[in-house]
Formats: C-alpha cells, sequence, structure tokens
C-alpha cells in the first residue's frame, strides 16, 4: 500500500514514479497497469488542481484480485457536479476528461461530495 | 434505457397523501425525487406535496444541495416537516448523483449484492445537516436502485432485479402510514459510455438511440393497486400525526440567509480613475497565442497564484470573445479588476468559475506595482498593440541602441519561429528519409543496371510527391497558426495517396504492402485534419503488424460511399477491448510508447469538426476502421 499527502507544491512526477514501482509490482496486464497508472495520475492532479491539499492511497486487496484507489482533500467539494461529469467540461482550460475518465476507468467508483471536501474510492478489478 | 417504477400507497386518498415522487426528464439526465411530509392523511398535507413537487419542477435543473436547500425555506414545511430523496441518474456518463436526507430507505441492487445507500439524520424544515453530502456512484447495466419511504417496512431481504415495487409494496406497507416505493432500473450498457463522443458503436445502442438517447419507460402503476390495497384496510379516520420534531433550528435559518444569491456592485473605486493602468483591447485582429502569452506574464509579473493562470485567462479570453464592448483592466494596489459588459451567457460562465455574479472579476495580487511599473507599462503597450512583450521592449530600446535592438529583434523572431520550426522538423523527418534513401539507392541501382527511362520517370515522380508534400506541410503549418481553419473540397484518394507516399520508405522497410483501391471521391472539409486521422489510422495498423509479428503483413484501404476503410491483418483487436479503443488514456502500448490519445483525437476530429463517425470493428483477417464521411460532410 502507498500512501501519500498530496498538496499544491508536492512533486507530482516523483509521487507518480512511485506509484509506478508499486503498480508494476502488480500481477496484471500492461492496459491494466497503464488504466490504472492514469487514474492515479487524474485524481491526485484533480487533487492539486481544485483542492490543493488531500490524501491519496493505492492498495491491493488481499486476493490480489482487485486494486483500491481512495483519496480525500480538504476543498470545498465539486462545485457543479453535472457539468463535473459531463465530458469535455472543463473550469481549467483543459480537455475536460479528468472525472469521466476516472468514473470510466474504474469497475467501481464512489464520491461523497460537501463543503468540507471530497472523499473518493475507485477499485479496479484486475 | 432508465426505467422509473413506482407504487404510492396512499393512507387515506391520493390527494391527502404526503409521500410524494417528483420525475423529471432533462437532456443529460433523469431526475428522481421521493419526499415523505409529516402526518398524512389530511389535504393539508396533499397540498404541502404538491407545493414541492411544484419546486421541484421549477428547480430540479439546479444542484441537488442547492434544491434541497431552497426546499428546506418552504415556510410549510417547517410546519410539518420532510424526508427527502433527491437524485440524478445521468444518461451519458453511467452515474447517480443523490442527496439524502432522513430516514428514506434506499438500496443499490446490483445481482445478489445489496448495497444501502447513504443518508444524513435530520429533518427538512427543522433539522438539517450542516454540510449535506452529495454522493455520485458508478452504475452498471441492470442495476437497480429502491427508494422507499417510511411507510415501507425494512424490504431489503425482498430485494432482487425481478422484484416489483407492487410485491414489495403488498408485503411490506404499513397500514397506518402512506407508502411508496420508487425503482429506478439502469439498462444502459456499458458500450454507450465507452466510445466519445456520444455516439455509439453496439448496433443496438445506436439504434435506440436513433429513436431517442434513453427513453424513459414509466408504468403509471400507482392508481390500480393502491385501491386494491385499501379496501382491505380499516375505515380512514382522519387524524394529524403529530410533528416529527418541534423544535425549529437555529441553524437552518442561517443557512437560509447564508445562500441567498448576492448580486455584487461593482467596486466603488473603479469609478475613480485611481487605476495606475487601464487596458483597453478587443480581441479582434489580434493574434490569439500573443495575448495569452501576454496575459500569461501579467499575471506572473503580479505574483497571481500560479494556479489560477489558466482559469483567469479562459475567462478573460472569454469575454474577449463574446462580450460586446472592449475588455478593462484596472489595476489596484492589491488586487486588479477586470470590467466587462456582461450578458446572461457569459455571466452564467464567470459566475460558475469565480462563484462571482457581477460585471466585474476582483483577482488579488501580491505585486508592488510602483517597482513594476516599466514591465506593466510596456505589457500594457504589448496587450493594446497585439505584440509580443519583447518587441515593445525592443522598441523602448530603439533610441538607445539601435544595434542592440537589431540583434534583440533577431533573437525574438528566431524565438518565435524555432517553435513552428521544430514542429516542421518533426514532419519532415520522414519524407527526408525517404528522398534520403532513394537517392542512396540510385547508385545500386544503376550498377544493377535497374536505371532506364522508366526508372527515371518513377524516381521523378515519386521524389517529386514527396517534396510537393515537405512544401504542403510548410503550408499546413501556416495554416495551423492562422485561428481560423477553412474547409474546402479536395479528392480523398488523392489525399491518401499522399499520405502513403510519405510512409511507404517505412512501410516497405517491413514489408508491409498497402494496397488502396475504390472510387475516388471529393469531400469538402478539413483536409489536413483527415490527413492525420489516416496517419494515424495506417501507423496504428503498422504497429499492430510488427507487434504480433504478422506473416505477409498489408493493409488494405477501400474507398466506397464516401467512406475510408482501413484494414488491416494483424488478427484485430480483442472482444473485451474494442469498445474501449476510443476512450482517451487508452492504450494497449507499453507504458511511455502510446499515449492513448491517437484514437480518440481520431474520433474527436472525425465525429466533432469533419461531422461524420469514426467506427471499429473486426473481420476474419485484423481490425477495420471505418471514417463514415456520408452522413452530413459529403457533397
Amino acid at each position: 500500500m502507498i500512501t501519500m499527502h498530496i498538496e499544491k507544491k508536492s512533486d507530482y512526477g516523483t509521487q507518480l514514479f512511485e506509484i509506478k514501482k508499486f503498480i508494476d509490482s502488480i500481477n496484471t496486464n500492461k492496459v491494466v497497469k497503464n488504466e490504472l497508472l492514469t487514474l492515479s495520475s487524474e485524481i491526485i492532479t484533480n487533487i492539486q488542481k481544485y483542492a490543493s491539499k488531500g490524501e491519496f492511497k493505492i492498495s491491493l486487496d488481499p486476493s490480489g484480485k482487485k486494486v483500491f484507489l481512495h483519496a480525500s482533500d480538504h476543498g470545498n467539494g465539486v462545485s457543479n457536479i453535472s457539468l463535473s461529469f459531463k465530458d469535455h467540461f472543463s473550469t481549467s482550460g483543459s480537455l475536460g476528461i479528468g472525472l469521466p475518465t476516472i468514473v470510466r476507468l474504474s469497475d467501481d467508483f464512489s464520491m461523497q461530495s460537501s463543503q468540507e471536501g471530497v472523499v473518493l474510492h475507485c477499485v479496479k478489478e484486475l | 434505457m432508465i426505467g422509473v417504477d413506482f407504487l404510492i400507497k396512499p393512507f387515506s386518498t391520493l390527494n391527502e397523501c404526503g409521500d410524494f415522487i417528483a420525475k423529471f426528464d432533462h437532456d443529460d439526465y433523469i431526475f428522481v425525487a421521493v419526499g415523505d411530509v409529516g402526518g398524512h392523511g389530511s389535504e393539508n398535507v396533499g397540498h404541502i406535496a404538491n407545493e414541492c413537487r411544484e419546486l421541484l419542477k421549477n428547480n430540479f435543473e439546479n444542484e441537488l444541495e442547492s434544491i434541497l436547500l431552497e426546499i428546506n425555506r418552504l415556510q410549510s414545511i417547517k410546519e410539518r416537516g420532510l424526508t427527502l430523496f433527491l437524485s440524478k441518474i445521468y444518461k451519458n456518463t453511467p452515474i447517480v448523483e443523490y442527496v439524502c436526507v432522513g430516514n428514506q430507505k434506499g438500496y443499490l441492487q446490483r445481482f445478489e449484492k445489496v448495497t444501502q445507500l447513504d443518508f444524513q439524520e435530520g429533518v427538512v424544515g427543522y433539522v438539517i445537516p450542516e454540510h449535506i453530502k452529495t454522493h455520485v456512484l458508478k452504475l452498471k447495466y441492470g442495476d437497480n436502485i429502491f427508494v422507499a419511504t417510511d411507510g415501507v417496512s425494512d424490504y431489503r431481504s425482498a430485494l432482487s432485479a425481478e422484484t416489483t415495487v407492487s410485491e414489495i409494496l403488498s408485503q411490506k406497507s404499513k397500514s397506518d402510514d402512506d407508502a411508496i416505493l420508487v425503482k429506478i432500473s439502469f439498462n444502459i450498457k456499458d458500450t454507450h459510455f465507452s466510445t466519445i463522443p456520444n455516439q455509439f458503436s453496439d448496433p443496438e445502442a445506436q439504434d435506440s438511440a436513433q429513436k431517442k438517447p434513453s427513453e424513459i419507460k414509466i408504468k403509471e402503476s400507482h392508481k390500480k393497486p393502491s385501491i386494491e390495497i385499501q379496501k382491505e384496510k380499516e375505515p380512514f379516520v382522519a387524524k394529524e400525526t403529530p410533528n416529527k420534531h418541534k423544535s425549529l433550528d437555529q441553524k437552518s435559518q442561517k443557512k437560509d440567509q447564508a445562500s441567498k444569491v448576492s448580486v455584487e456592485k461593482p467596486k466603488e473605486f473603479l469609478k475613480k480613475d485611481l487605476s495606475a493602468f487601464v487596458f483597453y483591447t478587443s480581441l479582434e485582429s489580434k493574434n490569439c497565442k500573443v495575448l495569452k502569452q501576454n496575459l500569461f506574464t501579467f499575471l506572473d509579473v503580479l505574483g497571481v497564484e500560479k494556479s489560477s493562470h489558466v482559469k483567469i485567462i479562459t475567462v478573460i479570453l472569454e469575454i474577449m470573445a463574446t462580450s460586446p464592448s472592449p475588455l478593462k483592466i484596472y489595476m489596484g494596489e492589491n488586487s486588479f479588476c477586470v470590467q466587462y459588459e456582461s450578458n446572461y451567457e457569459l455571466q452564467e460562465k464567470v459566475n460558475y468559475i469565480f462563484n462571482k455574479k457581477s460585471d466585474v472579476l476582483e483577482i488579488e495580487h501580491t505585486a508592488n506595482i510602483e517597482d513594476k511599473k516599466q514591465t506593466l507599462d510596456n505589457l500594457k503597450k504589448a496587450l493594446k498593440n497585439g505584440a509580443t512583450l519583447q518587441e515593445i521592449e525592443i522598441e523602448n530600446l530603439k533610441d538607445d541602441d539601435e544595434k542592440k535592438t537589431h540583434a534583440l529583434q533577431q533573437s525574438n523572431k528566431m524565438a518565435a519561429m524555432g517553435e513552428m520550426i521544430g514542429a516542421i522538423a518533426h514532419q519532415w523527418r520522414q519524407p527526408l528519409n525517404a528522398i534520403g534513401s532513394s537517392i542512396q539507392n540510385l547508385e545500386y541501382d544503376y550498377e544493377d543496371g535497374l536505371v532506364d527511362k522508366e526508372f527515371v520517370d518513377q524516381f521523378i515522380e515519386k521524389n517529386k510527391k514527396t517534396v510537393q508534400f515537405m512544401s504542403k506541410t510548410i503550408d499546413d503549418f501556416r495554416n495551423f497558426f492562422r485561428i481560423d481553419k477553412e474547409k474546402r473540397t479536395f479528392l480523398v484518394r488523392q489525399m491518401i495517396e499522399s499520405i502513403v507516399n510519405m510512409q511507404s520508405a517505412q512501410l516497405s522497410n517491413h514489408s508491409i504492402a498497402l494496397k488502396i483501391s475504390g472510387e475516388d471521391f471529393s469531400y469538402k472539409g478539413l483536409e489536413s485534419e483527415l490527413q492525420q486521422v489516416v496517419l494515424n489510422l495506417i501507423s496504428n495498423a503498422k504497429d499492430a503488424i510488427l507487434e504480433k509479428q504478422i506473416q505477409n503483413p498489408e493493409i488494405n484501404i477501400y474507398l466506397q460511399d464516401n467512406r475510408i476503410i482501413v484494414k488491416d491483418n494483424a488478427g484485430g483487436i480483442p472482444k473485451e477491448i474494442i469498445n474501449r479503443v476510443f476512450e482517451p488514456y487508452f492504450t494497449t502500448k507499453d507504458q511511455g510508447k502510446g499515449t492513448g490519445m491517437g484514437l480518440y483525437m481520431s474520433k474527436m476530429i472525425v465525429d466533432e469538426n469533419l461531422e461524420g463517425f469514426l467506427s471499429v470493428d473486426n473481420d476474419h483477417l485484423g481490425a477495420v476502421f471505418t471514417i463514415d464521411l456520408k452522413s452530413r460532410g459529403g457533397v
């Protein structure tokens, strides 16, 4: 399991490298590995961009058949859910494929958003 | 398809029932609300339920949290209290979004597994949680969501995909309360969501999409069964149930006030001209790239937080593109203000991004503007003239030192060109290799006695095409830097042949045969974009062939009925991922080799820019990609 504290100025590259090492150690095919890395990167970027402070965890289920991704932040929550989960919508001028991509790549996805922040769980089956 | 099935079993009659459902269809989602007004068997209760429904009808497009707060403000609700479940089930992303305050029992049933939906303690109108939680949950094909009011006893064990609302209500409804049960069936296949944009490669999904993206199936089943159940009941005695909670919550009152949207008035100081600088500029005839660069420098000089740069610039450009009158930026000591003449649409966007309703956008900065006066002055000129900051600085230096100016100007020009040259160099590498190798081979061919008139003609023809392609690349890049791209009519086969010529050296290196067949046709659109797509499809086919080490590899391109079909013999795309290949970031290539953006961008270009349709399938030999230009763009 890897736990990371995300801050606005934390080094995204090094963190992703750590995660990549973890993902590479999992016994699965490269498509799933790519997707896990993309998921992690999307989640971390989202925290840095919108909440600036939070935590990210990635762990392997003891059965070895699932990977759990968990993230929480102390931002103000997702401001417009209908739009944020729509493809090609972005408040930051980017491609706008962040949240829909996270949903698409996860086998299970749940999110809880309030003014106290966002808690997000993803499950990826191997 | 999203099905909403529900059944109401009133304590007395429907118009005296406090349990209610509200369901509205939106392009992007279906809105479903289930509420339970405190008390039953009184017209007053039925009236309040109607009032809630009416409010939901007018507000269902808002955020769920704000809808809940809006209902919380209703005076009539404060008398009786309400438990409420609000949800949006999306049609284009497989998710449900919901908030739930009070003891509404909600479950997600997926195969054998039943999971309880989260809810927050409280009663709307009396005590609501300080922070309303909005939940988002991914749904899968065949999922069912059940929501019941407290007139239904614990029904969890009765749930399965086949369970109907009437079965549960007949077994589990209490005899002394109103009861309502809703079943939301989510029957949209994953394939619907896996390709972007919202076109479907799954024929079944495509059919239903043509009818309507997701039809709602409602069974108005509440009338008949409710009467049946009523017959079994004791004669009704009108009785007001006591209110669930008596105490009026202070917090909820505060919340009422806080959530009212205040419209900000322009800052007083803007009216006086204490601003140090006024930028007055409009987007027309200005080079957008230079403008962006200047704005980035501007924010940088002022020490505005880096993470908001893109956001601010996006809004400024948006304003400049849509606002009828020019935009003004006023400098203050600790902040600067962007003032613009807003229209409704613009204000909505700005409001959304900055959470402000105003014609003035105030942004804090940390710079001492006296110290930065010179740079800001230069920037002001740069913004006004659509020039780069360097150009302005050079202009300023002109009087001082002619020679120095000249040198700077040169280097500035070089820097601007560097970017373009880098891109051209990338595009030229292939054709240059092709020319290089054909020159190298010339000597051997001569020695082998292959050089005759026909050979020379072929040699000239082939290399001429490559050179023409290179020359066209420059034109393409020049066009690329132009904001407006012009659609023009071109011959598709000719365009493909030119790409194939460029790729021929690389393909023959790997002994890959490439054939083009079918009738040429003309098409009006953006030629360079279609080129990009075909190039990408050929290069993907090549990669697949090389990866699988196919014997006698070949790529076939067929033209028919305004379609371009690119086939390979690399064995096809595995069934389990074929519907996902157009997703962004999806790649089967090794980490670092594929970005997963190639096919996604191709799909975007064909479907959005060329108004066609890009689809994928397998035949007995390999993958088949079809660019269908027939539908809208053909001439």
